[in-house]
């Protein structure tokens, strides 16, 4: 029945070329034969078993597998010919754009290039000149990069890049990096909202895009983080920051945020970034309820050199965890406090190797005076102290 | 009831058994192939936009400690540490830990890195055997290489060791005949880098098979497909259980095996969970624990699953030693599901107790007894003249046909991933394999699974004997991992 309907189809279609007609029935004869042979079997399958459902299911299942694999391996070799396919055409137009590109900047372009070139249709096409004209502006020179983005414009690429947003995730994402490197605000309002979606790629790109796109207020964005601000997140950010020249905020303003890990990535940074103005706020901290924002308080307020953190945190040092007992010992070494000798050698006698090994650790890093203690202490000591005294001093650890 | 009436009574009641078993087996692998090709479609949308480089330079990276625990490894240690140092990572360090090798692994590496013993404290956090000495290389180049040299006490204890050495924040453990990916310690810190409200303990990565590549200075040069057939069948079955079977159990929060070749964990939780057991499965052993520790301690974790591939290992070609690791994994898997048998079904322990532990108890460790039980009822049925051939043949056929479709899903997934095998041919040698996979590989992995089961009922809890042919790493001219292979 189907054959035929074909036939009668085909016969309408291509009845006046006769031979094409004559090679598309050989195909389907062909096709039917096989057809016909795999029915055959089956039912002479089905004749020589009984007739339960079971049976039934396991011939189906075979048949259905079969052409599974029948359609698999082709779609196997024809993925693996298209990725080659597409990566050598875009290769191929990327080449070829670039060299455009180039020619534009330094007006070498005819006045019909430069038409044909805003005509371009294909998605594809637009697609790569987008990423070429991106790869092309990485150079500092804002004349460049003026021009730029005046060809982006004049090309409306960026309403391909605005389409994107209203697309899934990952297009949102393209559209977003093409958006914030070629400065357009316009869409600013609705990047913000990706800010809160539970997609974390989309929320870093969120970020990284609103950093470019506000250079004023670039981290206006921790204000609203409710999602945790992953050490992920942070990384990409703070990556940015070196890399873009954006301007550094003062990181206190956010150290009373109710998202710890936006406390805990403000301290990093006013760790990294050596921001010592903002001790005073750093050292109020000390109370946070968050064993891990306590603990990088205390890593802060070292590397800021806080010689009168000492104080308190000697104070709250017996009601800490380790962790963060050992970081209150770290900062004695780190910050070379010799008054605090007498202190480390009443915390030797801890029942904890790590304790006793930061001690050790921070009575050398003292000076003079504090070797000198180590040693003595370390013939009166037991053979664990021995041990970490003899590691602590041993200069090739 | 006469006879014929009681076996046909009988087998009412087993045909229906195991062909439940066969179907549940098949629907199980069903769906977790659809959720693997879900999370491999997410994962790869996700990476192509990070940048890993940006983890390189930044002062908020953690540190790592790689972990390699070497036993009588003097003809490869070098070159294996030499391939160690071509990972891309700033703040790490290497923990060579000799395990009382009777061979030269220790000179070799002595003389190689010019290691000098200094006076280093270990905190004994879990208790292992004695430490003879730790030693520091006086390269400078090798200057964050520590070698621990110590009595024999297998592969868990000399991983204790090490990290009771490291200080680090996280650990890395892998085998000493491993070939890293430049990228591998960039791709396994990052899931703990996207912590949020629930802790990230471990990660793992996938292995992959290097028979046959070509290798130059201690990394994968050009991937090829193992010339040697028992090789190649492995390729098709680690592709199946890496990226098909793991990638979903990952995405299913149900993840129990992080591959002891190499996976990344965090020292602390390792440690409070009392390090690895002397085992002989201790990578799902520690997988299972870790996991048990947080549930029991009802904090909020997870482990991670990164699909790429990561690490390269030798496969055994011989079927001796073949047959030895065949054997060992089923103890392990035996050894590792009974020790915990208290999280079976249980709740407590969410997808873990509910669905992996169950999955793993009944079709990895019940599959091949099944199957043999199976053969067995089949030969009664005949010889008691109850067996229609045109249902062995459909069955038969059925289960064939399933294999087949499933590898070739393997080969699908990969080739929309990662693409390594980039040779046209390569594709088709690997479903040529997919083809002869049940007639080859199959029974001999059958066998050896049945005699796993058999030798942990009489107590065999020994590791074994691994003999390696070694990767030929040539400093000027590319060769391949094994010429004979």
């Amino acid at each position: 029945m189907l054959i035929q309907f074909l036939n009668i189809i085909l016969m309408e279609l291509f009845g006046r070329v006769s031979h094409v007609q004559g090679v598309v029935f050989v195909y389907f004869d062909f096709w039917k034969n096989h057809f016909d042979r795999a029915q055959s079997i089956v039912n002479y399958t089905f004749e020589r078993l009984p007739y339960t459902v079971l049976n039934r299911l396991i011939i189906y299942m075979i048949i259905i597998f079969f052409i599974a694999l029948l359609i698999l391996l082709p779609s196997i070799l024809f993925s693996k010919l298209y990725i080659a396919y597409r990566k050598r055409k875009t290769a191929l137009l990327h080449q070829k754009y670039s060299r455009i590109v180039v020619r534009f900047l330094i007006n070498d372009l005819s006045e019909k290039e430069l038409t044909d070139l805003k005509r371009i249709k294909s998605k594809f096409h637009r697609k790569i000149m987008t990423a070429v004209l991106i790869s092309i502006d990485t150079a500092e020179s804002k004349i460049v990069s003026k021009q730029i983005r005046g060809l982006y414009l004049e090309m409306k690429l960026n309403e391909d890049s605005i389409k994107k947003l209203r697309r899934r995730w990952h297009h949102k994402i393209v559209g977003i990096r093409e958006l914030s490197h070629m400065g357009v605000k316009s869409e600013n309002k609705y990047i913000m909202e990706f800010l809160q979606r539970p997609n974390e790629i989309l929320r870093i790109e969120t970020q990284m895009g609103l950093i470019k796109l506000l250079p004023f207020v670039p981290f206006a964005f921790l204000d609203s983080q409710e999602k945790p601000f992953t050490v992920w997140e942070q990384i990409n950010v703070f990556d940015l920051i070196r890399k873009k020249r954006i301007e550094i905020p003062e990181f206190h303003l956010w150290l009373d945020h109710w998202n710890d890990s936006v406390v805990m990535f403000c301290l990093d940074m006013i760790r990294v970034l050596k921001q010592k103005e903002a001790a005073p706020k750093v050292l109020e901290l000390l109370n946070h309820q968050s064993d891990l924002v306590k603990g990088k308080v205390i890593k802060t307020l070292v590397d800021l050199e806080s010689k009168e953190a000492v104080v308190r945190l000697k104070n709250i040092f017996f009601l800490e965890e380790l962790p963060n007992q050992v970081n209150i010992i770290r900062s004695i070494g780190q910050l070379r406090l010799e008054s605090e000798v007498n202190f480390l050698i009443e915390n030797m006698a801890s029942k904890e190797f790590k304790i006793r090994m930061e001690c050790c650790k921070s009575m050398a890093l003292v000076g003079d005076t504090g070797i000198a203690k180590l040693k003595t202490l370390a013939e009166n000591g037991d053979e664990e102290l021995k041990g970490i005294v003899n590691h602590v001093l041993d200069p090739r650890i | 009831m006469n006879y014929d009436e009681f076996i046909r009574f009988i087998s009412f009641f087993l045909d229906r058994i195991f062909i439940s078993y066969a179907f549940l087996l098949i629907f199980s692998y069903t769906v977790l192939s659809i959720i693997s090709g879900i999370a491999l479609n997410y994962y790869l949308k996700k990476n192509s936009f990070v940048d890993y480089n940006v983890i390189l330079d930044s002062p908020l990276a953690p540190s790592v400690s790689v972990l390699v625990p070497a036993f009588n490894e003097a003809k490869t240690i070098v070159d294996n540490v030499e391939s160690i140092y071509t990972i891309h990572y700033n703040n790490f360090d290497v923990i060579i830990i000799n395990d009382g090798s009777t061979d030269s692994t220790f000179e070799e590496l002595l003389e190689a890195f010019k290691l000098e013993k200094v006076n280093f404290a270990v905190n004994a956090e879990i208790p292992t055997k004695e430490v003879r000495g730790i030693y520091k290389s006086t390269l400078s180049t090798y200057s964050n290489l520590i070698v621990v040299d110590k009595e024999n006490g297998g592969k868990a204890d000399a991983l204790n060791v090490g990290i009771n050495v490291s200080n680090k924040a996280l650990f890395m453990a892998i085998d000493a005949d491993s070939i890293l990916e430049p990228d591998a310690v960039l791709k396994l810190v990052k899931p703990f880098l996207e912590r949020t409200d629930r802790r990230v303990i471990a990660a793992g990565g996938v292995v992959r098979i290097a028979n046959s590549c070509v290798v130059e200075k201690g990394r994968i040069a050009e991937v090829r497909i193992p010339r040697n057939i028992l090789a190649r069948m492995q390729v098709l079955e680690y592709t199946r259980s890496f990226l098909m079977g793991r990638m979903a159990w990952a995405k299913l929060d149900g993840l129990i095996i992080i591959s002891g070749a190499m996976g990344m964990f965090e020292r602390e939780i390792v440690i409070q969970s009392g390090g690895y057991a002397h085992s002989i499965g201790e990578d799902m052993e520690l997988v299972v624990r870790i996991r048990r520790y947080m549930s029991e301690n009802r904090e909020k974790y997870k482990i991670e699953y990164v699909p790429d591939p990561l690490c390269w290992t030798e496969a055994p070609v011989d079927l001796k030693v073949f047959g030895r690791q065949r054997s060992r994994w089923t103890r392990g898997t035996i050894e590792t599901l009974t020790d915990h048998s208290k999280i079976f079904l249980s709740p407590r322990y969410g997808a873990m107790g509910i669905l992996g532990y169950p999955f793993w108890f009944l079709f990895e460790w019940l599959a091949p007894l099944v199957e043999v039980l199976g053969i067995i009822y089949m030969i009664v049925l005949f010889l008691t003249d109850n067996l229609s051939l045109d249902f062995v043949l459909i069955t038969s056929l059925f289960v064939y046909t399933f294999a087949v479709f499933f590898s070739t899903c393997a080969i699908l997934y990969e080739e929309l991933t990662f693409h390594r095998y980039e040779r046209k041919m390569d594709v088709f040698r690997l479903w040529i394999a997919a083809l002869l996979e049940p007639f080859l590989l199959h029974p001999i992995s059958l066998f050896f699974a049945v005699k796993g089961n058999v030798e942990y009922l009489m107590g065999n809890r020994s590791w074994g004997k691994m003999e390696r042919k070694g990767f030929q790493h040539h400093k000027n001219k590319p060769k391949k991992v094994d010429s004979k292979n």
